[in-house]
This record gives C-alpha cells, structure tokens and sequence, in this order.
C-alpha cells in the first residue's frame, strides 16, 4: 500500500529532554491512524515536526513522497492542521474565521462560500455563524477548528487530540465523520488518549517515552499483550489441573493464565490461543480424550486500556475474575 | 491577612525575573537610556552647519571669521559674500543657521568703535538659535582684544569697543505649537504603528493562531506586509489628522502641500513598521514587545533631533539619533511645513527612511522564523 507520511529514526530533544526518541513510524494512504500515547509520550512534537513547525534533530520525515524537513512548504496545501489547543481567531466570528482560511488557502469566492456552507452544516455550527470565536464553547470551538482544518479539501488530515475535553456524544460525531472522510480516501492521522475512541481507527501506534512500542491494528495491538486472544473455559470433569492443559497440543495454546477449581468438578481456566475460533475445536475434542468436557467457552474481552498499560509500562493487567 | 497579597507579590516577581530578556529589558534598558542620555547630553553643541556670508574683508573682520571658521559649534558648509544668500540657504534648511559679517563692519568698528554680525537664525530648529547665538556673542567678546591690538598697533588709538550679535529671524518668531505640532505627529506617526507592529507577531505565536497560521501556505512575504498594511493607513490616518487639527484647530504654521506631507508620513509609517515587525520577532512575549517600544518612544523623545538637536549631542552618540527613523522624518516635515520646501528638497530624508525601511523589513524578513523555535 501506498505511504502518505513515512518517519523514520526521528529523533528531537529541547535541551536535555529527550521528547522523540528514535521514532519509525508510517501512515498508509487512506487509513486512520491514531498515535496513543499519555501525557508527554512525544505525540504533539512528532505531529508539529511532520507539520515543520519543529525542526526535527535528526531523522527523516517524507510526507506525500516530499522530505518535509528539507522542503517544509511543499506539501502546506494538502495538508489540514488541527493544533491540540484553540488556534482561531477569538475577535472574528465563525464564518470569518472559516473564510480567512478559505482564502489563505486560495479558495475562489464562489467555491469558498459553498465550502463555508458545507463545513458549517457537517460541524453543526451553522446557527453561530455570526458568534465571536472566543465566545463559542470549547466543544463548539473544536467543530469550528475542524471546520477550518477541513476547509481547502485536504487528503492528509492531521489532528492532535480532536476529542480532548469534548462530551461523548460529540466525541462520537467526530469520529464518525473521521470515519466518512476516510471513506472518501483521506488519510487521518490522529492523536488521542482515549483507548476506546483510538479502537475506531484503522490502524494504531502506541507512543510513549518518545518512541513508538508497538503498531497494528487494534485487534493486533490488543493480542500483542499476551501474544494472543484470551479464552475462558468452564470445564467439568475430575482431577484437573494444569498438567491436563499442558498435555494439549502446543501450537494452539500460547500460555496458560489461571487454573481454578471451582469445587463442583468444574475447574475455570484462562488460556492465551493464537485465535479463538480455530482453537476451540482443538481443546475441545483434546479433553475429551481425557474425559473432560466445556461447559462454557467465551473470550474474555482486552481492553485496549490493557493493553496500553502493559505495552507502555510491561505491567501485565491483572485478570479480573 | 496579608497572605493574598503576598501570594500575588510572590508570583509578580517570578514571573518578572523568569525571562532573561524580561529582566534585562525591565532593569537594564532604563539603565542604559539613563547612561547614553548622560553621555549624549552632556557635551556642548557641535559642528551646527552654518553660511557665512563675508561682505567686509578688513583686518577686523577676518579676525572674526577666523574664529567662526575654528570655533568647534560650526562647520561653515557655505561661504558667500552676500547676506541674501546666507538668508536663502537658512530658509530652504541647507544650513541651521548664517552669519553675516556686514559691510563697513572693519570701517565700523576703527572709527565708531562700534559694529554688528548678523545672526540669520532660524526658530523652526529648537535651540538652536539660543545656542548658536551665544556662540557668537561669545567669538565677538574673545576677538574684542585682538582688534583693539590691531587698531592699537595700526592707528596708535586705544579705543573701547564693541561687536553686537543682532538675530534676525527668517520668516520672524515662530510659535511654540509650530514647531512641537510636527515633531507630535512624527512621534506618533512612529509609535503608533510601531506599537501595533511590534506586538502583532508575538501575539499570534502567544495566543496559539501562529501555530496553525504556519502550516498554511501562507509565507513570510504575506504574513509581514499582510500586516504591514493595515498598520501603515492608520499610522498615516492619525499623523495627518494631528496635522490638520494642530494647523486649523490650533493655527500653527503650514506651508506644506498634503501630498507631499502624506508621502513623507507614509514612509516613517512604513519604516517604523519595519521596526516594529523586527521587534515583534525577537520578542518572547507581548511584554518584552512592548518594553521595547517604550524604549523606542523614550529614545525618539531624547535623540530625534528635537528637544536637542543632534549637533547638541555628543558625536559618539550620535548613531542613537541615526537609528531613529523620527529623525530623518523631523528634519523633512518641519522642511516642509516650516520651511516651505517641496517633497523634491526633502528628498535626502525621505531616501534615508525608505532605506531604513528596506534594511528593517528585510531584517524581518530574514529572522522571521517559519517555525515554532
Ligand atoms: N518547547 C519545549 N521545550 C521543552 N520541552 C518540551 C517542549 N515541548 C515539549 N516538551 C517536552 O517534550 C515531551 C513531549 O511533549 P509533547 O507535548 O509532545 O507530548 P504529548 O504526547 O503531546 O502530550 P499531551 O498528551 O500532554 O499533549 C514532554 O516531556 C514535554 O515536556
Ligand atoms: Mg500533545
């Protein structure tokens, strides 16, 4: 698949903080990417270098086949920049600050002004219009900020914490709407804290320290914890114990988490398999060769939280009962 | 009680000392103003550029011209051998200010013991006729001696005389608004849009819209004279409006055409927006902006030529009065309105303000930094 940004060894510091570490990193044409990270992981430095707004100390960033550090103004018109924090003019109104941007980016009036009208019905802002920009909400300011970022049609979308301090509902309008504008073939790359708004995306990269600790998308991220899918079973049968699991063939179990008798001759175990749906079988038909049936077979849900915890910290979550 | 107080105390003095430019901005530019005004003011007037208009070439006389022509307040640009000239040359401000040893002074003063130097001064330079006045009063009280000697060693008299400094004004006295009225003007001219100018970038790069400005296709051509403009039109809106209400509402002297006065303006607008652009991007914050055009207003108050003119100021300090660019605007505005002259005789002044602004807007345009560092 094609590339739209391509980072590789990047690296920034201010003074002695090391706030990008060595990042490799690549964002496929037409995909979502999220960039996940905590509080100072190097998401808003590594999107304001790919911006040019930061001069990288090393390495290499190409966006859309240019070298961005080299030519930094080569790529301005394709690309949409949503800052983390407001950066609209307060003392002009919504449709002002739209149109400012419209023609910063050399829309022809008539052009301007259906795009105006467009962005303003898909940001619901339509009705403050007329409102000073410092005067509007902070979930309202986001709409007009990404009202603006999407003003000139732009195939690269970059947005640092779109959702940051926004109310569910909203969060989930704007992410349908990442959703839509994929689907007309834009490339979003976006950044976020939130686990649970990052599984929309196509694809994840977890940031922390500066570099990334781990891709894929979030299904991969998620089996990247343990290696695998978690699975739960209930078995019934006499004298279980982990002997009896480990004497399973070994390609389709990666781990064993928890033996537990539950008294009753039932027996809870959690396993790691490489995936649910073909390993099943497997388990199933190898116990009751020693006479142990399933009662209850289910996959237990990682969450992406989990996940993040455990890529970022190597603390492994621990398994709720 | 006092705990809030002393909570916000507290707080003011960190954030003051935070910043090392703030600090040297708060402490040490006064400290310097303080130090270069010390050093500018304290020097007697110097090289003030005269005509000298020799009508009488008797022994009396050269001793006279002889000590004009050595005297350190005068640098004789013209010498001529009528009084007409001396006037003309004073009033287009080819020269600060004339002298005329008159005809028969040498006759004058061997057989009256009595005789005059004219003074051709003009009051449209501050004070500089005080001073150039003096000089003379002072070069005739030192050559009393010498010409007694001579008339003494000559004519085998001893005779008391007397040398009289008698001004004459061209165009007569002028009031005080005539001469304050443009030198206001050009300080606002200068301050206003230099004001805006200089808190303009730093403002956007502290509010956060530069961060997003920058990534447009936007470039530094656009961002500096996309502000420029704006800026220019009002500091040339409030400059002219000073003018017309100083010369109908308070009947001060004009002889200008408002063409030629608007041009004139229109350029120090421009040159101090310069100005204003380049501080605007070595400042920090809006703070340090705006204590450096302070700075600007107090220096262009003290060395624009105006509460002392720049040959009052020492010549090592002189470059502070070269750095304004009020004080190219001061000489061609007062040339205009004061002394009649076309846009054409203050072209000089006026090239020296384009090139200022070139230098400034260029100086800009260079260290503007197309990103966030
Ligand atoms: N201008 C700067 N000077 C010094 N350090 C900086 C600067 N900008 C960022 N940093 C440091 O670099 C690190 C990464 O910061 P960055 O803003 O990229 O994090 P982030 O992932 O965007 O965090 P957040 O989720 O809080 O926005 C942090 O340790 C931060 O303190
Ligand atoms: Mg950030």
């Amino acid at each position: 698949m094609d590339r739209m940004i391509i980072i590789r060894n990047l690296v920034k510091r201010f003074g002695t903080i090391v706030a990008v570490n060595n990042l490799n990193m690549d964002v496929y044409c037409g995909e979502i990417y999220a960039l996940l990270g905590p509080n100072g992981a190097g998401k808003t430095t590594t999107v304001r270098m790919i911006m040019g707004l930061l001069k990288p100390t090393s390495g290499t960033i190409i966006v859309d086949n240019v070298d961005v550090v080299k030519n930094p103004g080569l790529v301005k018109k394709k690309v949409g920049y949503m800052p983390q924090f407001f950066s609209l003019y307060s003392d002009l109104t919504v449709f002002e600050n739209l149109d400012f941007y419209g023609r910063i980016y050399g829309l022809p009036r008539e052009i301007r002004m259906k795009r105006i009208r467009e962005l303003m019905k898909i940001a619901e802002i339509t009705e403050y219009k007329d409102v000073l920009a410092g005067n509007l909400s902070g979930g309202l300011k986001r709409r007009l900020g990404l009202a603006a970022t999407l003003i000139h049609d732009p195939k690269l979308i970059i947005l640092d914490e779109p959702t940051a301090g926004i109310d569910p509902p909203l969060r989930r309008t704007f992410w349908k709407l990442f959703l839509r504008l994929r689907d007309e073939e834009k490339t979003i790359l976006v950044t976020t804290h939130y686990m649970d708004e990052a599984e929309n995306a196509d694809r994840i990269g977890l940031i922390s320290q500066g570099r990334l600790k781990a891709v894929g998308t979030p299904r991969e991220i998620k089996k990247m914890v343990y290696g695998g899918h978690l699975m739960r079973l209930i078995l019934a049968g006499k004298n279980i114990d982990i002997n009896t699991i480990n004497n399973i063939d070994h390609r389709a179990i990666i781990d064993v988490l928890k033996v537990k008798n539950l008294g009753d001759s039932k027996t809870e175990v959690i396993l790691v398999v490489k995936d649910f749906g073909s390993t099943l079988p497997i388990i199933s038909s190898e116990l009751q060769k020693h006479g142990v049936n399933i009662v209850l077979a289910e996959p237990v849900p990682i969450t992406l939280e989990d996940a993040f915890i455990a890529l970022t910290t190597g603390e492994m979550p621990c398994l709720k009962n | 009680m006092f705990e809030k107080l002393i909570a916000i105390i507290i707080k003011e003095f960190k954030q003051l000392i935070r910043d090392k430019r703030t600090v040297a901005l708060v402490i040490a530019l006064p400290l310097i103003v303080m130090t270069t005004f010390g050093i500018a003011y304290s020097g007697e007037i110097k090289d003030v550029p005269i005509a000298l208009a020799i009508e009488d070439y008797g022994y009396p006389a050269k001793i006279i011209i002889n000590r004009i022509m050595n005297h350190k307040a005068f640098y004789v640009k013209y010498i001529t051998n009528d009084m007409d000239t001396v006037k003309f040359y004073v009033e287009k401000g080819y020269v600060k200010a004339g002298v005329v040893i008159p005809d028969k002074f040498s006759y004058k003063i061997v057989y009256l013991g009595q005789a005059e130097i004219i003074a051709i001064l003009d009051p449209g330079w501050f004070s500089i006729p005080n001073a150039v006045h003096s000089v003379l009063k002072g070069i005739a009280a030192q050559s009393i001696d010498d010409i007694a000697t001579y008339i003494y060693s000559y004519y085998g008299v001893k005779k008391s005389i007397n040398i009289e400094v008698t001004p004459y004004y061209v165009r007569g006295e002028l009031k005080i608004i005539d001469i304050v009225g443009p030198a206001v003007m050009g300080i606002m001219v200068q301050q206003v849009p230099l004001t805006l100018a200089a808190i303009s970038i730093v403002r956007e790069r502290e509010k956060g819209t530069l961060e997003k400005l920058l990534t447009t296709p936007t470039g530094r051509f656009d961002l500096i004279f996309g502000k420029l403009v704006p800026y220019a039109i009002v500091g040339v809106l409030i400059g002219i409006g000073e003018l017309l209400i100083v010369t109908y509402g308070l009947g001060a002297i004009n002889y200008g055409n408002l063409v030629d006065i608007t041009i004139v303006t229109l350029m120090l607008a421009i040159a101090s927006l310069g100005l204003g652009l380049f501080i605007s991007i070595i400042s920090k914050n809006q703070l340090q902006a705006m204590q450096f055009s302070t700075f600007i207003m107090l220096l262009s108050y003290l060395f624009s030529g105006f509460l002392l003119p720049v040959e009052g100021i020492r010549p090592e300090a002189r470059f502070i009065v070269y750095a304004m660019p009020i004080y190219y605007f001061y000489i061609a505005i007062g040339g205009i309105t004061l002394r009649a002259l076309s846009l054409f005789d203050v072209i000089d002044q006026f090239f020296l303000l384009a090139i200022y602004a070139t230098v400034t807007l260029s100086l800009s345009l260079i260290f503007m930094s197309k990103r966030l560092e």
